[in-house]
């Protein structure tokens, strides 16, 4: 579509259309592991993004910083920001494109910091690096300030920024790292699991954060993660991805008051809730499929515990249920009362 | 083994394993004779057929207590009882037949180099059990079919590698089933594990239990297992359990700060459930510099003068509701 992409409403940061991302397999086929998948985060909003390990939503964040992997590749989708100085095409932006974007403008927090952090340089150093980056002519002077700026931000003692990586905890690496994503002023922070490694006090500490920082500095987050329950502490709206495909989408409080996707609702039930019901709830059987080989008619169809014949002859379109909700299932809207 | 007919009197009120006052400490190297108090007086029944979350965060002593009790950790003071029994004049081999452990991740326990049929006959001839050939063979099937690798031969000559980590934790459980324990300490047992797969693995526990009358004890952080799962839960503070009850008592009307703490940040999935967070600023103080006086005052929201000099040592009883306690000055005993 071009070099006039239509304007989006100044409400709207980021703008995902029909993005699919794939790889040529030995024999030349192109199997995709993330197919068709179109949100759109608002400024100042949490969105969710959620799914069992391979359902693609990681593939999707690493698309919207323009870092797949070389073996990767996007058939079709455009991807737009809509950057307080104009529209961006990430998309359409090459790599030397992207470094103009990544950081500046869509940063990322990843679920391990120790692997994002360079273990034998001062942490100083690093976020001074990305600072410099994209303000080459900033001072010295500058660049300490905006250093002990961005630690206050995420709560320590600027002194520490002269450490290296291993001399900070679990947590305060993860601050550290939320230190670094902010440094060149993004509009849009991405979390990919960043609380997935730390226990319950230390994951409470680092939402509220991100929840302070998106109000304090405007920020949009896309938060990932299986944990629907943390999903629903921080976010405004979620997705939900299944083998690829976005399965449901809606606001947080709709969605997990009445999932109308089968998968939505046993997800939801995964995670026992303290004061809920004192059992297990089922569990999914099976696996998710192989992206090579998915299922001709719902991809869910094999592991649902509410499937019927039409699911497997016919693969069901994500419908609009209401302004903010759509489901990809033939049943959908359930009679109120049968969403178990 | 010499009182055996005077344990029988008892066994149906002899707790499995009782603890008393546990003490296990870590030299800390050049430190001057520091150490790190990982246990610092742990108090703890195990009932016999009974699921005890043992609940805390990294760093807590939460593994170090489960490793203690089959005496893969060698401890400082206090006493643990199997059966009523010292654990140190036990026969630690038989010990560790009847009780198995179960880890977070499955490589850990597993033989990278061993097929999953050799890793579920290796404990059959460790402890001699079965006839070797069909007999033990027979045996290692059964337990790969009742943890849910169905059917067995599909996966009996398959490596580690070749799995998934779903399938690695159910050959774990396998192995430790195959010489029918009457108890699994499950450290962590699904936290590395992908959400669907959680469940799956939870419930082969729950039915192993169920159908053999396992006793269990899960040792997670995760609130929400334990009160889905577990009949009695104990939390662990810095070495030391501060609150231990019903999974009714302790999660449903927590006494003690620090489990208060803990319940009000534990993400819920019902917006409406939210109460007021209680977020603890800070990290888990280190072993080696145990705070004096109660031990979570410098984190308490609630902490006074006494809670700065007096250690509230003994876990007091919450008054009205049986076997619930709390070590803390402002419950009264």
């Amino acid at each position: 579509m071009s070099a006039s992409a239509p304007d989006l409403p100044a409400d709207v940061l980021l703008d995902v259309r029909d993005l699919a991302v794939a790889y040529r397999n030995g024999r030349g086929e192109e199997v995709r592991i993330v197919d068709g998948v179109s949100f759109q985060v608002r400024r100042g909003e949490a969105f969710g993004l959620a799914g069992e390990s391979g359902c693609g939503k990681t593939t999707t964040a690493l698309a919207l910083l323009g870092l797949l992997p070389t073996s990767l590749y996007r058939p079709t989708g455009e991807i737009l920001l809509n950057a307080a100085d104009g529209l961006v095409s990430i998309h359409k932006r090459t790599e030397r494109g992207m470094q103009q974007v990544r950081w500046a403008k869509v940063s990322m927090v990843f679920q391990g910091a120790m692997n994002a952090l360079d273990p034998v340089m001062r942490v100083s150093n690093q976020i001074g690096e990305a600072i410099r980056l994209h303000e080459p002519g900033i001072d010295r002077r500058g660049v300490e300030e905006r250093i002990a700026e961005l630690f206050g931000y995420v709560g320590i003692a600027a002194a520490r920024s002269r450490q290296y990586p291993h001399e900070f905890s679990g947590g305060m690496r993860q601050r550290v790292m939320i230190a670094l994503a902010l440094a060149c002023k993004p509009e849009l922070v991405i979390g990919d699991e960043p609380t997935t490694a730390l226990d319950v006090m230390m994951q409470a500490q680092i939402l509220q954060l991100l929840e302070d920082l998106r109000r304090d500095l405007g920020l949009s987050l896309i938060l990932i993660t299986h944990d629907l329950s943390v999903l629903a502490e921080t976010c405004d709206r979620v997705a939900i991805m299944y083998a690829g495909e976005i399965a449901e989408i809606g606001t947080v409080r709709d969605l997990y008051a009445k999932p109308e996707h089968p998968y939505t609702q046993r997800l939801l039930a995964a995670f026992p809730a303290v004061g809920g019901p004192r059992q297990l709830a089922p569990a999914i059987g099976g696996v998710p499929p192989d992206p090579a080989d998915q299922p001709t008619g719902c991809r869910f169809a094999p592991r649902c515990h509410r499937v019927q014949d039409i699911c497997a002859a016919q693969a069901p379109a994500l419908r609009a249920l209401d302004d903010e909700r759509a489901a990809r299932c033939h049943f959908a809207p359930w009679p109120t009362g049968s969403t178990t | 083994m010499a009182d055996r007919e005077h344990d029988v009197s008892t066994t149906a009120t002899t707790p499995l394993f009782e603890v008393r006052d546990l003490q296990v400490h870590f030299p800390i190297r050049r430190s001057g004779g520091q150490v790190a108090r990982a246990l610092d007086g742990v108090d703890l029944e195990w009932r016999r057929g009974e699921v005890l979350g043992i609940v805390g965060e990294s760093g807590c002593g939460k593994s170090t207590l489960g490793r203690a009790l089959l005496g893969l950790q060698a401890t400082t003071s206090g006493e643990i009882l199997v059966d009523g029994e010292p654990l140190e004049d036990a026969d630690l081999r038989a010990v560790r037949r009847r009780v198995q452990m179960v880890f977070q991740d499955p490589y850990q326990s597993l033989n990278p180099r061993q097929t999953v049929g050799a890793q579920v006959l290796e404990p059959l001839a460790i402890h001699g059990i079965g006839a070797r050939g069909a007999d033990r063979i027979a045996r290692g099937v059964a337990v790969l079919e009742a943890a849910g690798l169905r059917p067995a031969a599909r996966f009996w000559d398959r490596y580690p590698h070749e799995l998934s980590g779903g399938q690695r934790q159910r050959v774990v459980i396998a192995a430790a089933m195959a010489l029918q324990p009457e108890a699994l300490i499950c450290d962590e047992p699904v936290s590395a594990l992908d959400v669907s797969v959680r469940a799956q693995v939870l419930h082969v526990l729950m039915t192993l239990k169920r159908e053999r009358g396992l006793s269990l004890i899960f040792i997670t952080h995760d609130l929400g297992l334990a009160w889905a799962l577990c009949d009695r839960i104990a939390v662990m503070y810095l070495g030391r359990m501060v609150e231990t009850g019903t999974a009714e008592q302790v999660i449903g009307d927590p006494r003690h700060p620090y489990t208060k703490a803990l319940l009000s940040v534990v993400p819920s999935p019902f917006p409406r459930d939210r109460v007021r967070r209680e977020i603890l600023a800070g990290e888990l103080p280190d072993a080696s510099r145990i705070p004096t006086g109660c031990r979570f005052h410098p984190r308490c929201p609630a902490a006074f003068d006494r809670c700065r000099s007096d250690d509230p040592r003994t876990l007091a009883a919450v008054a009205g509701a049986d076997g619930h306690r709390a070590a803390c000055w402002l419950v009264d005993g």
